[in-house]
């Protein structure tokens, strides 16, 4: 088994943002270790953890793994890695809530930002933020759902709250978020994929904010 | 806690996506082991095939169901409130306790009831509940723990 394949079958891993841009935390916990207990109390199973710089690419040990079947070499570059693939997609996500977050104001709704707990095969555990966006009684929200599709390097999904009604799916492709949208007038089709899409825009997102309110009352 | 409402809301919708993705693969299977049946590989049949189709809208109405139930009980618990055995109470003693509109409550009830159909031999047949209609209703219910938790 090579050390990669090792590290993340053997170790729960999270991905914590340590506060500057490009820094994060890494730790690794080993799997399954049964606790053992020493006059009642529980022994404390270790951690490894690690801080990353993104930019710099640099990994730092709080406290250094020791497995005979990977190395700390290894636990570097598959910190690395990690932190390097949340970060693009924590980067990606930051400038859509940040637009979003500006052109609602703008258009009257009252945006709150939510941390979201995400989990993925190949990065571990990490927070992203959502956003939940209110006017009046009508409540919309903004959930990041993976930081890779086919076709697409992250997906952003568009509810009507609270009932998690699915309206739009945002896809970033083409150097782009594309808001994929099926709306009152369009031809029905599948899945929201299928739907047509258009650059995420503040026009766009209007003409949803707008339809999902009449639709909610 | 902040959000924690929130996060077992997203929580109930994942299950939804998961049901949506495992409805795509066995419509896929069913599909493909109709048009060839020596894709079936083992023991299998075209039955159990159609079985699994049958059951499994079902089965992820237990999961989300339990996945809410999950999230009830640490509510109560988060806020040091007895929690009840059950899930009838438990669904009651938070409508209760935190003012919820009763259409939303038996909404709930409804897709506790169809749960109860699919698990227990003895119970009352409920009507059937769609997995979007129940993750909905969990998710109204969901909703309003966020003011509180």
């Amino acid at each position: 088994m090579i050390a990669e394949e090792k590290i993340r079958r053997g170790y729960m891993v999270s991905t914590r943002s340590a506060g500057d841009t490009g820094l994060y935390r890494v730790s690794y916990v080993p799997r399954g270790l049964q606790q053992v207990r020493t006059s009642g109390r529980a022994k404390k199973v270790p951690e490894y953890a690690a801080a990353v710089n993104v930019p710099d690419e640099s990994v730092a040990w709080e406290s250094q793994p020791a497995d005979p079947e990977a190395s700390v070499e290894d636990f570097s570059a598959d910190a690395l890695r990690r932190a390097k693939a949340v970060h693009g997609w924590l980067t990606m996500l930051a400038g859509l809530i940040g637009s979003v977050e500006g052109w609602a104001k703008e258009l009257g709704w009252s945006p709150k930002r939510i941390e979201k707990p995400m989990e993925d095969s190949e990065v571990g555990r990490y927070a992203a933020p959502a956003l939940l966006l209110q006017e009046e009684t009508t409540k919309v929200l903004l959930e990041p759902i993976t930081r890779s599709a086919p076709g697409a390097e992250g997906v952003v999904d568009l509810y009507l709250m609270p009932g998690y009604d699915d309206i739009a799916s945002l896809y970033y492709y083409k150097n782009r978020w594309n808001l994929h949208y099926m709306s009152a007038e369009q031809k029905a089709v599948a899945s929201i994929r299928e739907a047509e899409s258009k650059p995420l825009t503040k026009a766009s997102l209007k003409k949803v904010l707008e339809e999902m309110k009449a639709n909610a009352q | 806690m902040p959000n924690e409402a929130f996060v077992w809301g997203t929580r109930i919708k994942a299950v939804e996506r998961e049901y949506v993705v495992a409805r795509f693969a066995a419509d896929r299977l069913d599909q493909q082991a109709r048009d060839d049946p020596a894709v079936l590989q083992g023991d299998l049949r075209l039955r159990d095939i159609r079985m699994l189709n049958d059951r499994l809208e079902g089965t992820y109405i237990l999961r989300v169901f339990a996945e809410f139930e999950q999230g009830l009980r640490n509510f109560l618990r988060a806020f040091r409130i007895r929690v009840p055995k059950n899930a009838e109470p438990l669904i009651n003693k938070i409508r209760d306790r935190v003012h919820i509109a009763n259409d939303d409550a038996t909404a709930a009830h409804a897709v506790r009831l169809y749960r109860n159909t699919l698990i227990h031999d003895d119970a009352e047949p409920a009507p059937a509940v769609s997995m979007r209609e129940a993750t909905r209703s969990l998710g109204i219910f969901m909703g309003w723990l966020q003011r509180y938790w």
